[in-house]
């Protein structure tokens, strides 16, 4: 997995890019995924057995999963629901493809089609340690983005 | 009619059972599509069975090394040179047979665990930006505002 600054970063320009009114639903989406299935690293602080864990966990890294998540979490929000599913099916979408630039041997946590296929898909870009490959990149990206919507922004108050 | 009412009610008791199938579905087949270091230490049908597995690496032999990961530990046979992962983990692909892991490939993931302490800074800050859209109404969020933050609406 990238890191969640990264993931973090994606919801945020996509927040930037299209009107969506909560980017905190976007950013819930965008961790959902990891923070499930995160769980699992407990394994290496209370020695637990690593297949419990891991693989119980493993569903809410796939669509199926988090579509799931997504219509039970949606009713804790006095919000137009159609809209809070929007955002968070938005962000867990953009989750799950950003995670395809990881490269693996064999195992991954990128079952797409699960549980019709255990098959991992992956661009694999670069390895999940390299997170700083893709953060990077997306800061200054980011940074652009809020820049160049401040500029407009100011020559919309000039103009007025 | 009726059933429709009770679907809508308790459409939420169908959405946690489908979550808790698609679990214990994931739990009881994972062995026959990755088996893991547990499932060789378990049973003899993974003999000859290639599959990846990831943990910490443990005591270092001549002709390989010892490969942990929660209670399990196995050992990996090899006459390649693998370096101890700094702050990380280490994969190995290889090939099961009587205890042992003849490895084929393996990965050395260094300081890969500075990326769970940058996800925890990650955490912190969604937590500020959540509490700053939404606040806690009864058991349910309610928005703090209509519409997207200050600052943005002519955006």
């Amino acid at each position: 997995m990238p890191d969640w600054i990264s993931h973090m970063l994606v919801a945020l320009i996509i927040y930037e890019l299209f009107r969506i009114e909560k980017k905190s639903l976007v950013i819930l989406g965008a961790l959902l995924p990891d923070m499930l299935g995160k769980l699992s690293l407990l394994v290496n602080v209370f020695e637990l057995p690593y297949d419990v864990l891991y693989w119980i966990f493993t569903p809410f890294h796939t669509p199926i999963g988090c579509v799931l998540i997504t219509f039970l979490i949606v009713p804790f929000f006095r919000y137009n629901q159609r809209k809070a599913f929007l955002y968070i099916t938005i962000g867990w979408v953009s989750h799950l493809l950003f995670d395809l630039v990881n490269k693996h041997m064999l195992l991954g946590q990128n079952m797409l089609l699960f549980p019709v296929s255990w098959v991992n898909f992956r661009i694999g870009f670069a390895w999940p340690e390299r997170f700083y490959l893709s953060l990077i990149p997306l800061i200054i990206v980011y940074l652009i983005i809020l820049s160049v919507k401040h500029k407009k922004n100011q020559n919309v108050y000039k103009t007025g | 009619m009726k059933v429709n009412k009770f679907i809508k009610r308790y459409n939420w008791i169908f959405l946690i059972l489908g979550v808790v199938l698609l679990c214990a579905y994931s739990y009881s087949y994972y062995n026959e599509y990755y088996p893991s270091l547990s499932s060789y230490l378990k049973d003899d049908v993974y003999e000859g069975r290639v599959a990846e597995n990831c943990g910490k690496m443990g005591e270092k032999f001549e002709d390989g090394f010892e490969l942990i990961y929660g209670k399990d530990k196995i050992f990996i046979k090899t006459d390649e040179e693998v370096k101890r992962p700094k702050w990380g983990f280490v994969c190995v692909l290889g090939e099961y047979s009587n205890g042992t892991v003849f490895m084929r490939r393996y990965h050395s993931a260094d300081y890969n665990n500075i990326k769970y302490g940058i996800s925890f800074i990650a955490l912190i800050i969604f937590v500020f930006i959540f509490f700053r859209e939404w606040e806690i109404k009864g058991l349910r969020f309610k928005e703090r505002f209509k519409g997207r933050l200050r600052g943005r609406k002519n955006a």
